[in-house]
């Protein structure tokens, strides 16, 4: 008994020591700043002097007098959400087409999941020069089918479209989870729908989609944080342009703490695109038990 | 036991080393810069320079000079952050006197005021490269040299063509016929011009003219126009007014009316505006003086006839003057002060780095550079610098210079991004230079809250 304990004690000791380094990662370079970061939203901090308490004046300003904030809330709400159910409705299909039995299954998953592992910038390159309105890939699409020429990123209704369209393009992630998923439906739940003399549709109603909705629930989580985070894009592409139609929030906290040199601020915008994606999350935490089915569970 | 011998041996190797870097230890000053990769060749050079001259004044001296070629002021404000600021630093203007106003940069002007080194003091500079704050009571310093915004044309176009050269002087050098030009220069595909029936004007294979839409091609012909961003004081706006909307809409009209000059998107299409103006995708581009760097080694090598003109005037002739001020830190330079301060006039002593300037690169911050023909010889390199160099670039600077609100006026760097996102609607020609003009207006007006020399 005693022998017993003193080896779960030095196991745990052990476990702990051993966890340590990324204990300590955790506590210093994530809580820790995540902290600073909380309480340097209420100061004036611009990295060179010492920050002094302005209490909510960062927010007053941000509400108040700040029409870029307005405009950066407005682009990336816009984007996430046609982000988000554009890439979760595409990613879902593609899984669900790749999940049949065609030839040259391989060939096609390849396909469709090279594009999520191409670096972000070398994408974005890819993409300035499809979306150019005089030579770009897409227009001359448009063009040999009779189609007027749009100006993709250079015009301010069409920039977060034309974002959301590239978004569905690095869906590989999603998709590669979502063909998991779909492998882990049972084949019994199939059969029992073709005994009862259902077709495809059936088929698909009433097992796919119920077995499938906690890998729905968890690409649409991490989608809607993902979202929320866009930033390469507006770096790299439009600066978040044109007229800041573009200028997606994490981009607008970038360049508030670091060309402006207005740190406290940034901090505080930080603090407010923390409790958005929060509250999101917690809606469609709150909102699971209504549509999202797991085996294991009894129904409510 | 063999191993308790190597940690005794390495432990001993380490003693020494640390004791002799020590002892040797003398000043290491910190010198930050950005550029294209022949610039950083340039300024590493001089760096080395400064080490060898210094030699015997300061024992053991060493220069770090660390390039940061992108995301500079995050790098700096990192620097700073973690307390170890460059002594001697290039810095952007937006945030320059910013820094100044909350002491993290130094006020030079004591330091000059005891100094006898000509080159360094007020009045033997340009006037329009110091950077004053504090109702003009303090400086900053210069620039790292002086630049101006100039017309680079390919000569060898205009020879084909037969149409003369732009005009060296200023005032015979107008908007009309600089459009004139311009549309005789820009063909399409089945060598027409803007104004021939049957023009193309989505497969053109010219441009006659081709710019940047940042403020520096920008603002020169507002104030040519008779226009500005913002009166004098630096507190209402005056970018909506009709000379300086009139002014943006006929550099739009470059673009969209006449087809003489590419679109922002047509631009992406574009080399580097130097290789698009050697490879004749374009007969003249407006541009900094500092590109001669990199046209004046072309020319060198005789990849093309270059020519420099002053930029077109609308009414009357100005010339933008800009630059990136270099600063010294507060925090590391106090604890190396003689040192900091003799590497600052090094760098801002255009007889230091007269490889740069007789490079293309930089205009020199000393004004006998300017009168006196000694010293012009000195810097002017026939093989970079062209012909009509004199007349187009220095007498247009000398006369018509005017130094750019990056030297003086609040949030610029806001005011500039701002200008910047509402104009880009102006050049895909979805609104008009009026309409994005009001809205600038609107948004720049509560930043508009003075200057810092005044």
């Amino acid at each position: 008994m005693n022998r017993n304990r003193s080896l779960y004690s030095s196991e745990a000791k052990w476990g702990i020591i051993l966890a340590l380094p990324a204990i300590l990662g955790f506590l210093i370079w994530t809580l820790g700043p995540m902290i600073a970061s909380f309480v340097l939203g209420f100061t004036d901090w611009n990295v060179v002097s010492t920050p002094h308490f302005i209490g909510m004046g960062n927010f007053k300003k941000m509400f108040v007098e700040d029409f870029i904030f307005k405009k950066s809330i407005y682009a990336t709400v816009y984007y996430s959400l046609g982000s988000v159910i554009a890439s979760i409705v595409f990613a879902f299909l593609v899984a669900f087409l790749l999940n049949q039995k065609v030839k040259g299954l391989p060939l096609f998953r390849t396909i469709f999941y090279l594009p999520s592992i191409t670096p972000a910038i070398a994408s974005a390159m890819l993409w300035i020069w499809l979306f150019n309105p005089d030579f770009g890939l897409l227009n001359q699409i448009l063009k040999r089918f009779g189609f007027p020429r749009l100006l993709w990123i250079y015009d301010e209704k069409q920039v977060i479209p034309s974002l959301i369209f590239m978004s569905i393009w690095g869906m590989g992630g999603m998709m590669v989870i979502f063909l998991a998923g779909l492998q882990g439906v049972p084949q019994e739940l199939y059969e029992a729908v073709e005994i009862d003399g259902g077709n495809w549709w059936h088929r698909f109603r009433y097992v796919t989609i119920p077995m499938m909705t906690p890998t729905i629930f968890f690409n649409l989580v991490m989608a809607i944080i993902g979202s929320f985070q866009v930033f390469t894009s507006a770096y790299i592409m439009t600066s978040g342009g044109p007229n800041y139609a573009s200028m997606f929030y994490v981009y607008y906290i970038y360049l508030s703490a670091f060309r402006y040199g207005q740190m406290g601020y940034a901090c505080a915008l930080a603090i407010i695109l923390f409790l958005i994606i929060l509250s999101f999350t917690l809606l469609v935490f709150k909102s699971s038990p209504y549509w999202v089915y797991y085996e294991s569970a009894r129904r409510r | 036991m063999k191993k308790s011998i190597w940690v005794v041996i390495l432990s001993l190797i380490l003693v020494i080393g640390i004791t002799v870097s020590s002892a040797t230890a003398a000043v290491e000053l910190i010198y930050t810069y950005w550029g294209s990769p022949l610039e950083r060749d340039a300024q590493a050079k001089m760096c080395r320079d400064f080490e060898k001259a210094y030699q015997s004044i300061f024992p053991g001296i060493k220069v770090k000079d660390i390039y940061i070629p992108s995301n500079y002021d995050e790098k700096i404000n990192a620097m700073i952050a973690a307390g170890e600021p460059p002594h001697v630093a290039q810095l952007g203007e937006a945030l320059a006197l910013e820094w100044a106003e909350k002491g993290i940069l130094m006020d030079i002007l004591p330091l000059i005021k005891q100094d006898k080194d000509p080159s360094v003091q007020i009045e033997n500079r340009l006037s329009m490269t110091w950077y004053w704050y504090d109702k003009g009571k303090k400086t900053i310093g210069t620039n790292l040299a002086a630049e101006v915004m100039v017309l680079w044309y390919n000569k060898e176009i205009f020879d084909k063509a037969g149409i003369p050269y732009p005009a060296s002087n200023p005032e015979a050098w107008t908007w009309e016929k600089f459009l004139d030009t311009a549309i005789k220069l820009t063909t399409d595909r089945n060598g027409r011009h803007p104004g021939d029936p049957g023009f193309d004007p989505s497969n053109i294979d010219t441009f006659g003219v081709a710019f940047g839409t940042w403020w520096g091609p920008i603002l020169p012909f507002i104030w040519s126009n008779g226009g500005d961003i913002c009166d004098s004081e630096g507190k209402r706006p005056l970018i909506n007014t009709p000379a300086s909307v009139e002014a943006i809409q006929k550099l739009a009209d470059l673009m969209l009316k006449y087809h003489v000059a590419p679109t922002p998107t047509q631009m992406q299409a574009f080399p580097a505006l130097r290789i698009a103006l050697q490879t004749k995708k374009v007969a003249m581009y407006i541009d900094g003086q500092w590109a001669l760097l990199d046209l004046g080694q072309m020319a060198k090598e005789g990849r093309i006839k270059l020519g420099v003109a002053p930029l077109p005037k609308l009414r009357k002739p100005v010339c933008l003057e800009l630059g990136a001020p270099n600063v010294m830190f507060t925090a590391s330079a106090q604890k190396a002060l003689k040192e900091s301060w003799e590497f600052y006039k090094w760098t801002t002593n255009s007889e230091k780095v007269i490889s740069l300037v007789r490079g293309g690169l930089w205009m020199p911050l000393q004004k006998w550079y300017y009168t006196n023909p000694k010293y012009m010889n000195q810097w002017l390199d026939p093989a970079v610098h062209p012909p009509e160099y004199k007349p187009a670039v220095i007498d247009y600077l000398l006369k018509y210079g005017r130094r750019s609100p990056s030297y003086y006026l609040r949030n610029w760097g806001k005011i500039s991004d701002i200008m910047y996102q509402e104009l880009t609607n102006v050049w895909l020609g979805k609104v008009s230079a009026k309409v994005a003009c009001d809205n600038i207006a609107d948004k720049i007006k509560p930043l508009l809250v003075g200057r810092y020399d005044k």
